[in-house]
């Protein structure tokens, strides 16, 4: 196997003596007193000072931080080889008395079995790399100095979000919610996805499906999931979970693999700049969907009794609002249920463009939604609320179905 | 020398602005040196890449913050020669100020400048 963690360890000295030679420099500066000087230059002059002290701050972390992903992945990579190593030890013993005289048969199984192990291994050890490479990617990416005006690469540094991971929990699937109000969006411009993932969490079918695409693979330590592009199956493996995507109950659970495999499917830059529902539905479920759509201002009021109708036919729905308000929010009277059961009106905001999960269709017309942004938040406090018929007309211009087999 | 609301301490000036130069000398003498390069040292490609442009962005970052410490140290020394100038002209005037109340007060007076008996 190529790599050599002593060659490793070395680099991350020298990168660490960097970093500790800027923290000297740190608090020499620090040390410097301008605190009695006064005037305009005076409070220029400070400003300046303490960029530069910043600066120099970020400069001695982040070495440190580079450091330490570098041990880390020394230390993986010595594991790893051992390990490779006593595999291929036991290998070539079984070979060795497979082409013995006579041939002793009976190491065929292990022989097997160390095969696979053997792939694995190497599996595992090649994600410990490009773990580690987006680790310190993220550190240059979420750099704050503003000091340089990076370049590399040409198209910018990759958004440090979409580099931030963290491991997911091998037990997701056997401790998993498909409860949709556990829901929170987090930090990803990807409310159509968690829109419409919480639509298909409200029906069995729907939890089924969504848990029949998740397989948890024990050796690998991960998730294969599987997405469709045009009907056709496509398996992603995830073992991290965005560090500021979806949470469910504030863990990483079902959403947030969804996520994580619609990041390997899109891309981060396509997962977190929007999208639309019906385009989302066909990649979890593998089926066509429907779009409907209504001109904000327009005439023509939204077909409810149609919306009701593909709810009752098993269709899942997801309402998006368009451009509102003069800062993408208005503030709207709904309704929801209140301590004793009936309803109660409140004033909620609702924002756009934006995409909520439909709950339900009233039979005036009214729409009870879900906001992805999960409980608690400070738009309209999670769970779901009930949207006039009319404010429905006014904000929502979209309407995506899951199709009829949702 | 006091100039309305702002004081200045030379001596202070000079050794804030050593302060910096000697912060921008000391960056510059920790500045990431080469690294090991190449897969076959950190494993895979994408790897070494990745070490590669981050040492890159170090290095870019350590030497602004450095020529920014310079810059501000050599920043202070110019506002020092500046206000030592200035201080150099209100002395002068000053004096000049002083020669001719005692040229009055010895009955000569001011005529462009130039000082004559009366």
């Amino acid at each position: 196997m190529s790599g050599d963690p002593g060659a490793i360890r070395t680099a991350a000295a020298a990168i660490q003596a960097s970093g500790d030679g800027a923290a000297v420099v740190h608090t020499n500066l620090r040390a410097l007193d301008v605190e009695s000087w006064s005037g305009w230059a005076a409070n220029a002059f400070r400003r300046r000072r303490t960029a530069i002290i910043d600066a120099v701050d970020e400069q001695e972390g982040d070495p440190g931080k580079a450091a330490t992903i570098l041990n880390d992945w020394a230390d993986q990579m010595a594991d790893a080889d051992a390990a490779i190593e006593a595999v291929r030890t036991r290998m070539r013993a079984a070979w060795d008395a497979l082409i013995a005289l006579p041939p002793d048969l009976s190491v065929l199984p292990g022989l097997v079995r160390d095969q696979r192990e053997l792939g694995t291994l190497r599996f595992v050890r090649e994600r410990g790399a490009i773990h580690a490479a987006d680790a310190l990617y993220a550190l240059i990416a979420a750099d704050t100095s503003g000091l340089v005006g990076l370049t590399w690469p040409p198209d910018g540094w990759p958004p440090a979000q979409s580099l931030q991971t963290v491991p997911l929990s091998p037990t997701i699937l056997d401790t998993a919610t498909f409860d949709p109000l556990t829901v929170n969006q987090g930090q990803i411009g990807d409310c159509y996805l968690l829109a419409s993932l919480m639509a298909l969490m409200q029906t069995d079918e729907g939890d089924q499906l969504l848990r029949d695409n998740i397989t948890w693979d024990p050796e690998l330590g991960g998730y294969w999931v599987t997405l469709y592009d045009d009907g056709d199956p496509v398996r992603y493996f995830v073992d991290r979970a965005q560090a500021g995507g979806a949470r469910q109950d504030g863990t990483a659970g079902i959403a947030s693999i969804y996520e994580a495999a619609m990041k390997e499917h899109l891309t981060f830059a396509d997962l977190t700049n929007g999208g639309w529902p019906a385009e989302t539905f066909p990649i979890i479920t593998g089926r066509d969907a429907d779009q409907l759509w209504h001109e904000l201002g327009g005439d023509e009021a939204w077909d409810t009794g149609a919306l009701r109708e593909r709810l009752a036919n098993g269709e899942q729905l997801v309402a998006s609002t368009g451009s509102i308000g003069t800062d993408g929010v208005v503030e709207i009277t709904a309704s929801r249920p209140g301590p004793d059961g009936t309803l109660q009106t409140q004033t909620v905001d609702l924002h756009g463009p934006h995409s909520y999960a439909v709950a339900g269709v009233e039979p005036d017309g009214s729409v009870w939604v879900m906001n992805p942004w999960g409980a608690g938040n400070g738009a309209d406090g999670g769970g779901a609320f009930l949207v006039s018929a009319a404010d429905f007309n006014l904000y929502f211009n979209n309407v995506g179905s899951s199709g009829s087999d949702g | 020398m006091t100039t309305g609301t702002i004081q200045l301490d030379y001596a202070d000036m000079q050794a804030t602005a050593d302060g910096f130069h000697t912060a921008a000398a000391d960056l510059q003498a920790c500045l990431l040196g080469p690294i090991a390069s190449g897969a076959d040292v950190y494993g895979y490609p994408v790897l070494a890449e990745a070490v590669e442009r981050v040492a890159e962005a170090l290095r870019d970052r350590h030497t602004a913050a450095a020529e920014s410490a310079e810059r501000v140290g050599g920043l202070l020394e110019a506002c020092l020669w500046g206000y030592q100038r200035v201080d150099e002209a209100v002395t002068a005037l000053l004096e000049a100020r002083l020669r001719a109340i005692e040229a009055l007060s010895k009955g000569v007076r001011i005529v462009n400048g130039t000082m004559r008996p009366v």
